[in-house]
């Protein structure tokens, strides 16, 4: 560790970069310092002055909670009562305070307050997790300046403004700051940002200069700067500020910034001044909450619950014109006619004289009595089940990742049944399908292809075509067996005796072979680590660059270490002599690094004596690197090309390898030129810089091609295959070229060999003449009426549906074309395509393009489910119906936007297939059976259709079938309001006898086991095209539940009338007669439970029978209390229901 | 687009994710939802025998309750009318005078033979027993309690009498029935046995035994019964009877109970004083004499729905078998499956 540290601090690495990493600071204007929006100010070092200056700057402790101790009461009883329905209790709870109560006022708040109790605690406990994260956080400790040089720790949250503070590596920053100074002598230090922006690549920020010298504590004894700076802001690439120090004035860039929650790497320790704390800081002031989704059955809830209540007013006002009309007919002329009722002598509820007041009065009673139809306890049971099934779905040991210890997160139970219903998955490529782990795995190197390893694509293309690979492994593996002794290296799978262990030597081209692997060794931007056993390994900013230095070091080129000025390679004697190294120091000129538009990347070196000759280095995309071969360098042009195109086909990614000897002159030339270029400030500087670049890399000399896998995640193509099959329509949106993307769609078997593709690209003649030329407008013009063109091409080729099936129409298209693809006059057409298509891939496309991409599918009213894990998704899992972030390596970007986490892609095949599956139908279960107690038939087309559009569930089914018995009693009652069953039973009716089934039946049932959902990945369609909200199933469960309802009622009248129900002679009251159709309605609704019930679980039964127990005990119980509180309830069961005689079979 | 709140979230992750990799993630039958469930599949021979098994159950119950009703012998005369002598046209005010004896003669024919106990009661139509009104008005308090005589809330409007609380307050028992009945079989007095007429809970609880009626019925409107106020509330058993109110606008009250057997053919001549007020609103009043079995009195309803759903099962079952041996179909043919059937249609 020492001597890479040594090493480093000698390395000036920002000399290194020429091109974007270390753009010079911005010109932003800092002349509006002081002005308006740019009025902090920082006395660095001096974090007490800002008090006595009257600054009042927050402090760094952070809170995420939602509530507070004394808001929590208020606020979260306020959130409870927006919700229609528990609003709507909240009002008739408050009016059952008042007479017209047909039941007690108790009765009816205590449910409610269970309720609003219940979901409060939820709440409370959630926002306590947020509380404990937030402590956890703010108690963290860095090292803080106390004065005369001494650095104490201290806890996060009592940093204050001013504030010099030293973090060490790997630790995160914990307020904004000013970076002052590292360990290395130029100021820079390298921060990974993932949590800001999800990119894995380490960015460099430098300090001024004229504090990177302060490197001790001991220098900070005096230390005195003024800063000043914008107000806190929420823009994470933007900064402007100045710096007072040692009386200079020095501008201050986001490239001296940095911000909370990045990490240091690769710097053993940073100083920095506090600028922004706690809230103010960039990262907090992007604290946005995430878009709330709700799922489409519960939107359409609340609907349901505006029908019912739209139902129950129906009701209500029919019962109230009844009740006023005899009413009214009670007193005709001074004659009493229900004498008993005491017309003459009323309130006004029941006042014949005043009898459409009292119709009035009797219309909020009703209201009150008919509120058994709208279920007082479904919000909180669903969400329980919710809750509950998300419970499940984390701890599905077949979700969970052993490698990275990751079970699968739902981070919102909300929307457990539309996984259900995914009808299109939108999925990122890299880190999603691909591990993002490059393997080098092939390389052609002067015309022979070398590597005999099967990629993933192959072996999916041999599965696929039902040929063995045959000889092929069977010779393969008995070499990967000797092969497999060595331990396998992290992004090295070449496999070939030829050139492995130094064989090399013996080949043909031994000294291309030797070059190639230099070049490999040379060309890139790695920084190399060695460690104690004088192992190296290394930090590359893309895996990609990492496997090839690996590979190269594999062969023997090991890269060894990087000044500023050179490279040294160890090179292993290829005469099997592993103890003999020979270095080989390369002097470093340039670096010409890749960017897209270049496609390639070169170094300039030179070679150590003897040879000393300057060299160019240079690797890129096949389709630049042919372009400039030197006409001599184009021996192995055509091998290298077949090559090429074999390694595509296997789904693997290509460079080609070139290199150029330079003479002393040119190379000052171009030295010259490229010298001016950087150091110009103007604009097209970076140009100038291409320009430079472009004229010296030319005429190459071919060496060869690398292929390397971008491995495929585990179980990929298997999972895509299930999930084509259960009917779910594949989109990749990809940032990658179209031929990689084409690529991993075969690999993957999202691209099958009989399909045919659609491909919508911008690569017409004109149109690139066009481009050259430059006029924007028309580009745009002709682009777009290409791509149009192109669309409407492809409607005509793919078939209307119906005519066949569109198994085998692939559309691809690339981010040019999209853009003018989502266009507002094009997009629908687009999407007209689309859909037609089984897979759809988008190449290059943006995060803002997967976006709105995702936003368009939408549109076509499908579920949508979109699926990725780093940053530029985050984008996309927001704006699906459904997000699911890979907890992968790229960070916890897309995680943390995401609706569940899981930690590989196959994982989706039992997410969907299998919970999604028993989660949709167990919400739907719930859902439907409600419907059929409506008792009005003439309403039943009224509810139909909107039936449709809701979703209604079996809670509602109980408490209609419940409802109606009163609404029938109400009819035999002269609709007065009296309730055929006690207050209690009434209140409880939701809370005890009938709810813990449903919750059971959601959260345990399921039609088929996993097994067969896995095995038949059909039955997903079931949900897709809601099979089980069918016209027929509604109306057949409508119909049962009305006989069902009114069976009870008359059953129960009938059977009990006038006579004797028992043997000493005693004719039913209403106490009896009530408490025995109450019986019967638990029976049955369980019962109906039962029925629908696919799999019996000891956890069923304990819950459907069980309700039925407590009904009884509570019953029992109940009876035995002073009359005063059971009234009619007392001793009802033992005295007269004793032996409980009339259960309803069914 | 960057989600700020992403360091302390990926700590949550990590703590989450931390917990369980301590412990191991569970993994259980119950945890993966593979307990051991039954699952019914309704098989053909499944279904044809639970029918089977419901009807065998059902028949003999609803036969045995067949029997059990039509055990029963029960005579109901409707009196209202009857009672009114044939020159009054104004019943209404015939009943409200009381000046008037109502007194009223009939004569029962007994259809069979009549086993005591003879269960004697009145039966109102068009009552509504069940008015919330109605149902309200009483104080259950002041019945049962003799300190709390003065507690009249709810008993609207017959709360109190010159200042002075009503004992048993409100409108059911200011309305008690008060026609009175009494029988003679071959010229001999049969007595009615009135007392145990009421629920035993009622009398011991809701009821006090030291509670009496005062103020009862001083009214210029006079309802129903008149109460002596010498008895305890919990003795008065025919407003304790009234008290429990019925479910339904038509319904029977017990009013006693007769041990004497009676004869086929043989006559009662019932002796009765019309006095209760049904007329104003075109309600009846019946009096009916009823033996009882084991299921009570006479409602052929249970048995026939018994005999009625048992013989459906049976019925069904013969359906289905027929059905099963006609055109059997194999149990777990994949033919049937939604998108085989579908590509199979089109």
């Amino acid at each position: 560790m020492a001597r890479v540290r040594r090493r480093l601090e000698k390395l000036k690495l920002s000399t290194l970069y020429s091109f974007a990493l270390c753009a010079k600071g911005s010109t932003e204007d800092h002349s509006k310092i002081g002005t308006a929006g740019f009025s902090r100010v920082v006395y660095v070092n001096d974090p007490d002055r800002h008090e006595e200056e009257g600054f009042r700057y927050p402090r760094n402790e952070v809170s995420t909670t939602k509530y507070s101790l004394v808001t929590f009461v208020p606020k979260s009883l306020f959130e409870q009562f927006r919700r229609v329905a528990n609003f709507y209790f909240l009002v008739s709870g408050i009016l059952t305070l008042t007479p017209l109560a047909p039941y007690s006022a108790v009765s009816a708040l205590l449910p409610l307050s269970v309720v609003i109790t219940a979901t409060m605690l939820k709440e409370g406990v959630e926002d306590w997790r947020r509380k404990q994260q937030d402590i956890e956080l703010n108690n963290r400790i860095v090292k803080v300046h106390r004065g005369n040089g001494s650095f104490e720790e201290t806890k996060w949250k009592y940093i204050k403004i001013g504030d010099v503070i030293k973090v060490e590596k790997d630790n995160f920053f914990p307020a904004d700051l000013i970076l002052l100074s590292s360990n290395y002598p130029d100021g820079i230090c390298y921060v990974e940002t993932m949590n800001l922006d999800g990119e894995t690549n380490l960015k460099i920020k430098q300090a001024l200069e004229v504090t990177s010298d302060l490197q001790e504590d001991g220098d900070f004894t005096n230390l005195r700067q003024i800063i000043k700076c914008e107000d806190p802001n929420a823009n994470l690439y933007s900064f402007v500020g100045t710096m007072d120090y040692k009386g200079m004035r020095h501008p201050l860039s986001p490239q001296q910034l940095l911000l909370r929650d990045s990490k240091l790497r690769n710097t053993d320790y940073i100083y920095g001044a506090v600028i922004f704390t706690g809230h103010d800081t960039k990262v907090m002031q992007n604290a946005t909450e995430p878009p709330s989704k709700r799922s489409k059955i519960e939107k359409k809830m609340d609907y349901i619950i505006y029908l019912l209540l739209c139902s129950l007013l129906g009701i209500a006002l029919l019962g109230s014109v009844f009740f006023g009309i005899w009413t009214k007919a009670d007193l005709r002329n001074g004659e009493l006619k229900r004498w008993y009722l005491r017309p003459d002598d009323s309130t006004v509820f029941y006042d014949p004289k005043r009898a459409p007041l009292a119709s009035f009065c009797h219309l909020l009673t009703a209201l009150m009595l008919y509120n058994y139809f709208i279920p007082i306890s479904l919000y909180i049971s669903i969400e329980m089940v919710k809750i509950l099934q998300a419970v499940f779905i984390n701890q599905d040991i077949d979700m969970y990742d052993e490698e990275s210890d990751k079970p699968t997160h739902a981070r919102t139970s909300n929307l457990n049944e539309e996984l259900g219903q995914v009808d299109t998955i939108l999925s990122d490529k890299t880190g999603t399908l691909t591990c993002n782990m490059m393997e080098f795995i092939k390389c052609s190197i002067a015309g022979t292809a070398y590597g005999q390893s099967v990629t993933e694509v192959e072996k999916a293309m041999a599965l696929r075509k039902g040929v063995p690979l045959g000889d092929e492994i069977e010779a393969g593996g008995h070499k990967e067996k000797q092969i497999e002794e060595s331990p396998h290296v992290k992004g090295f799978n070449l496999k070939d005796p030829r050139i492995m262990d130094g064989n090399w030597i013996h080949e043909p081209n031994k000294d291309v072979i030797r070059d190639f692997f230099r070049l490999l060794a040379i060309c890139h931007t790695c920084i190399p680590e060695v460690d104690e056993t004088d192992k190296v390994s290394y930090e590359a900013e893309s895996p990609d660059e990492a496997a090839f230095v690996i590979a190269a070091r594999e062969l023997g080129f090991e890269f060894y270490k990087r000044t500023q000025t050179s490279i040294v390679i160890r090179e292993r004697d290829p005469n099997q002599n592993v103890a003999d190294y020979q270095y080989r120091k390369y002097e470093l000129l340039n670096v010409l690094e890749f960017s897209s538009s270049r496609r390639r990347m070169s170094v300039i070196v030179k070679e150590p004596e003897p040879e000393g000759r300057i060299l160019l280095f240079s690797k890129g995309a096949d389709s630049v690197m042919f372009t400039r071969l030197a006409p001599d360098g184009r021996k192995f042009e055509e091998e290298t090309k077949r090559h090429i195109n074999e390694y595509s086909d296997s789904g693997l990614r290509t460079l080609v390898l070139a290199y150029r000897v330079l003479d002393e002159k040119e190379y000052e030339n171009f030295a010259e030129k490229f010298r001016t270029a950087k150091i110009s400030g103007s604009a097209d500087r970076d140009e100038q810089i291409g320009e430079a670049a472009d004229s010296i890399e030319r005429d190459l000399i071919l060496l060869g091609a690398t292929a390397v896998e971008d491995k495929l995640q585990k179980g990929v193509p298997e999972c895509i295959d299930k999930l084509a099959q259960a009917g779910i329509k594949i989109w990749v949106l990809t940032g990658d070229k179209m031929e990689t993307a084409i690529n991993i769609g075969f690999a993957c078997s999202l691209l099958r060999q009989g399909m045919t593709q659609i491909i919508i690209a911008l690569e017409a003649p004109d149109i690139i003449a066009l481009e050259k030329n430059g006029d924007k407008d028309s580009i745009a013009k002709a682009s777009k009426q290409s791509v149009m063109g192109q669309i409407e091409d492809g409607i005509k080729q793919v078939p209307t549906l119906g005519q066949s099936s569109t198994e085998s129409f692939a559309l691809i298209i690339d981010g040019k074309s999209l853009t003018y693809a989502l266009e507002d006059d094009v997009k629908f057409k687009f999407l007209d395509l689309a859909v037609k298509c089984a897979s759809v891939i988008c190449c290059r496309s943006s995060p803002k393009q997967k976006a709105l991409v995702t936003r368009l599918v939408k549109h076509s009213d499908k579920v949508t489910l979109a699926i990725g894990d780093g940053a530029n998704d985050v984008g996309m899992l927001q704006e699906a119906d459904i997000g699911v972030g890979i907890s992968g390596v790229e960070g916890m970007q897309a995680v943390m936007a995401s609706d569940i986490a899981i930690a590989q892609f196959r994982f989706l095949e039992r997410l969907l297939l299998v919970h999604g599956h028993w989660c949709y139908r167990r919400i739907s279960v719930m859902v439907y059976s409600y419907v059929w107690t409506s008792n009005q038939l003439s309403k039943f087309n009224y509810y139909v259709d909107i039936l449709f559009l809701m979703q209604i569930c079996y809670f509602f089914y109980k408490n209609v079938t419940f409802g109606v018995t009163i609404f029938l009693y109400e009819a035999f009652a002269s609709f007065s309001g009296k309730p055929a069953y006690n207050d209690w039973f009434l209140s409880l009716y939701n809370v005890f006898f009938t709810s813990l089934p449903v919750i059971a039946l959601g959260v345990f049932d399921q039609d088929v086991s996993s097994r067969l959902c896995l095995q038949y990945p059909e039955l997903y369609q079931e949900g897709v095209q809601n099979v089980l909200f069918s016209w027929r199933r509604i109306l057949g469960w409508m119909f049962n539940g009305v006989v069902n309802a009114i069976l009870i009622f008359f059953f129960c009248t009938t059977a009990l009338k006038d006579q004797a129900f028992r043997q000493d002679g005693q004719v039913a009251g209403l106490d009896a007669l009530g408490a025995t159709m109450y019986t019967c309605v638990v029976w049955v609704v369980n019962c109906q439970m039962a029925l629908s019930v696919n799999y019996f679980t000891i956890i069923q039964h304990i819950f459907i029978w069980g309700s039925i127990t407590v009904w009884y005990i509570f019953l029992m119980v109940y009876g035995a209390i002073d009359p005063k509180y059971s009234k009619t309830a007392y001793m009802v069961f033992i005295e007269q229901l004793g032996p409980q005689r009339y259960h309803i079979g069914w | 687009h960057s989600c700020p709140m992403v360091l302390r979230i990926a700590e949550l992750t990590s703590f989450g994710a931390g917990a369980s990799a301590s412990t191991h993630q569970p993994n259980s039958k119950f945890t993966q939802q593979e307990l051991p469930a039954c699952k019914p599949i309704l098989t053909p021979k499944w279904v044809i025998s639970v029918f089977l098994l419901v009807g065998v159950i059902f028949v003999p119950i609803g036969v045995a309750s067949l029997l059990a009703s039509n055990k029963v012998v029960e005579i109901v005369d409707r009196y209202d009318d009857a009672c009114v002598p044939s020159n009054v046209t104004n019943k209404l005010a015939y009943i409200q005078n009381s000046t008037i004896s109502k007194t009223c003669r009939r004569t029962l024919k007994v259809p069979k033979d009549m086993k005591q106990p003879i269960f004697v009661y009145y039966q109102l139509n068009n009552f509504y027993q069940n008015h919330r009104r109605y149902v309200k008005s009483r104080n259950d308090q002041q019945l049962r309690d003799a300190s709390k005589a003065n507690e009249t809330t709810l008993c609207d409007p017959e709360k109190t009498r010159d200042g002075m609380a009503i004992v048993p307050c409100g409108l059911i028992a200011w309305s008690t029935f008060n026609d009175t009945y009494t029988f003679q079989h071959n010229t001999n007095n049969l007595s009615i046995d009135k007392t145990d007429i009421s629920w035993k809970s009622d009398r011991d609880h809701k009821f006090g035994s030291d509670v009496f009626p005062k103020n009862f019925q001083k009214g210029p409107l006079i309802g129903g019964k008149t109460l002596n106020e010498s008895i305890p509330l919990s003795e008065q058993e025919d407003l304790i009877v009234w008290m429990r109110t019925a479910a339904l606008p038509t319904f029977r009250k017990l009013y006693g109970r007769i041990y004497v057997d009676l004869k086929e053919n043989d006559t009662i001549t019932v002796t009765l004083d019309n006095n209760y007020n049904t007329y104003s609103f075109d309600g009846k009043k019946s009096l009916v004499l009823s033996t009882s079995t084991w299921l009570g009195g006479k409602n052929d309803f249970l048995g026939l729905a018994y005999l009625t759903v048992g013989g459906l099962c049976f019925f069904l079952a013969f359906a289905f078998t027929l059905l099963y041996l006609i055109k059997p179909r194999k149990l777990g043919d994949n033919n049937y499956l939604s998108w085989n059937r579908n590509s199979a249609g089109h």
